[in-house]
């Protein structure tokens, strides 16, 4: 049976959701369609305001709102001469949690992949090349890639094109079996990582 | 016994259509009788899906029921492993996998393989191809025998095989020139520094393997075929020569390029590697008669089946499928003579034949037939 077409053009709204089946999508459509207007209203604002206001932070590609960088570039309690290089934000947080890193970060958004078809042009790997030559003061790199394949592969690009120009490169020491995630490490596991990282060669 | 399956129901499963298709096993030998095509072998099929070791596995998780208007199948299995009651429910259709153990949701059989029988199949027909066959299926009856013997193997492999698939799609930019060769060549270095690390365990552990396992697989053949003086050997054949350490692997990764790029794919490494089979120093696969050749794949089976036993502490469950139709009987004699003392065995054949060192109360006939 066909809906009316408004419904059947939300349901597939959500459905471009990641884990949203047809029959996920089928019933968010229909819980929606019992709210309230108000309700409605502030759910459509929050999306759009969130989609309007939020931008990547144009020096470590967090996210940021207002224009400039985000609030840990701009934190004056952060060391400056130290930059975590991630994969994603989620894992930003999660390294954030454990309180146990003061510097900045280097959000690279995905991991070398090419059967995904995402090479080091992809990734924003330019913008931290042209991030350490405007800033003299970073003198480590630590590099928190997860420790799968596509991340090693990551790392050891990163640990070559990097070597020239840092001095002290380092990536945690994963005491974790292999295959987890960082995003997926309890966070006293992952202070440890961060205490006992050590030197790429 | 550390391994024992007391049932197995199916669901839409190759000939097994509609509910109602169950069988429990209480015996140590179980014999399925019945006339060709009435589903012998898929009954085995069933028991190989769910478990870890047969042949044909790496495509199971795609196999569909073979009925076109059915789009899923399922399987239910009630095992014992190691005193632990298992039950495994996991049905399969065209877009949606749903593996259950114990309650306990997987995203795929691969990841609770530790919790999954682990089973030894000899099919005359299909085991002959181990020896016979590519050197992919050489490869894989190694590969799946060092996966339950070395925990670090089967990751390694994995690893392995995650980077060769990488690298191989980064060359197959170069081909449909999506990428210079240039950038290619500064992009290939993780992947052949990876392909180093896992490729030099492989080879070490597959080198190692030989070495140390060839000699009961001689002593395996000679029982199995004991009226001969066939001499058989088995030999490692590396893609990689003279290399043991991960730069050796390196360099012969980074010479590769070249020849890499023209072709778009990875062409030597540890994925191309062989065991050569011999016997007098001439090779099985192309100078062997079919005798020769089935008593060296049943050789190689036992070796699998002795190897896993020693590990596991327990036998891991063993199907045969048709042997009697060919095999001779002094090979079938010999077969059962490999059998564990403590392992369950299925058993498919078209006639009930003489067993004379099988006791009465040690097995249990499913006539499909009668069903
Ligand atoms: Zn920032």
């Amino acid at each position: 049976m066909d809906y009316v077409l408004p419904l059947t053009e939300l349901i597939e709204q959500f459905r471009k959701l990641p884990g949203i089946g047809a029959k996920s999508a089928q019933r968010l459509a229909f819980q929606m369609l019992s709210w309230d207007k108000k309700e409605i209203e502030k759910f459509a604002n929050s999306l759009l305001k969130a989609s309007n206001d939020i931008h990547y932070c144009p020096e470590c590609f967090n996210f940021s709102t207002g224009g400039g960088v985000c609030n840990i570039c701009s934190s004056s309690k952060r060391d400056k001469s130290t930059v975590c290089i991630i994969a994603s934000v989620r894992e930003l947080a999660t390294i954030e949690r454990t309180h146990e890193f003061k510097g900045l970060y280097h959000v690279l958004h995905g991991l070398i992949s090419p059967m995904d078809g995402i090479g080091p042009d992809n990734l924003k790997i330019k913008e931290l090349l042209n991030r350490l030559s405007r800033h003299s003061e970073i003198n480590e790199v630590i590099l928190a890639l997860s420790p799968s394949t596509e991340g090693e592969a990551t790392t050891l690009y990163l640990t070559r094109l990097l070597k020239p120009l840092i001095k002290k490169i380092t990536r945690l020491s994963f005491g974790l079996s292999v295959g987890s995630d960082i995003e997926q490490t309890d966070e006293l596991t992952l202070a440890k990582a961060f205490e006992g990282r050590r030197e790429c060669i | 016994m550390s391994l024992f399956l007391n049932s197995i129901s199916l669901l839409n499963f190759r000939n097994y259509l509609g509910a109602g298709n169950s069988f429990n096993f209480h015996k140590k030998f179980v014999f399925i009788i019945g006339p060709n095509a009435i589903g012998k072998t898929n009954l085995l099929e069933a028991i190989q899906y769910i478990s870890f070791g047969g042949e044909g596995n790496k495509e199971r998780e795609k196999i569909l029921s073979k009925n076109a208007e059915q789009n899923f199948f399922s399987i239910e299995a009630n095992y014992e492993l190691e005193s632990r009651d298992c039950t495994l429910e996991c049905s399969i259709g065209e877009t949606k996998k749903n593996i259950k153990l114990n309650g306990v949701n997987y995203r795929s059989l691969s990841q609770c393989i530790d919790n999954l029988p682990k089973v030894i199949t000899f099919k005359s027909k299909e085991s002959i191809e181990i020896v016979r066959g590519s050197p992919q299926k050489r490869r894989e009856w190694v590969d799946t025998t060092l996966t339950v013997l070395d925990l670090k193997y089967a990751n390694a492999l994995k690893r392995y095989n995650k980077a060769l698939e990488q690298r191989n799609s980064l060359l197959k930019t170069f081909i449909q020139q999506k990428k210079s060769k240039q950038t290619i060549l500064h992009e290939i270095d993780p992947w052949d520094i990876e392909l180093s690390k896992y490729g030099v365990y492989l080879q070490n552990s597959r080198k190692q393997f030989v070495e140390k396992h060839s000699a009961q697989y001689i002593s395996n053949y000679q029982i199995i075929a004991s009226d001969s003086e066939d001499k058989p050997s088995m030999n490692y054949q590396p893609s990689f020569y003279g290399c043991s350490d991960e730069m050796g692997l390196l360099r012969q990764f980074q010479e590769g390029h070249h020849i890499d790029l023209i072709r778009g794919i990875t062409n030597k490494g540890p994925h191309r590697d062989d065991f050569l089979l011999t016997l007098d120093d001439q090779e099985i696969r192309h100078f062997a008669s079919q005798g020769q050749q089935r008593t060296s794949s049943l050789a190689l089976k036992m070796l699998q089946l002795q190897l896993w036993q020693e590990q596991l502490g327990y036998s891991p469950l063993l199907l045969l499928d048709d042997v009697a139709a060919e095999l001779d009987l002094s090979r079938q004699k010999a077969l059962f003579s490999f059998l564990p003392t403590n392992g369950q065995v299925f058993i498919t054949t078209t006639h009930l034949v003489n067993l004379p060192l099988i006791s009465k109360e040690d097995y249990q006939i499913i006539n499909l037939n009668k069903m």
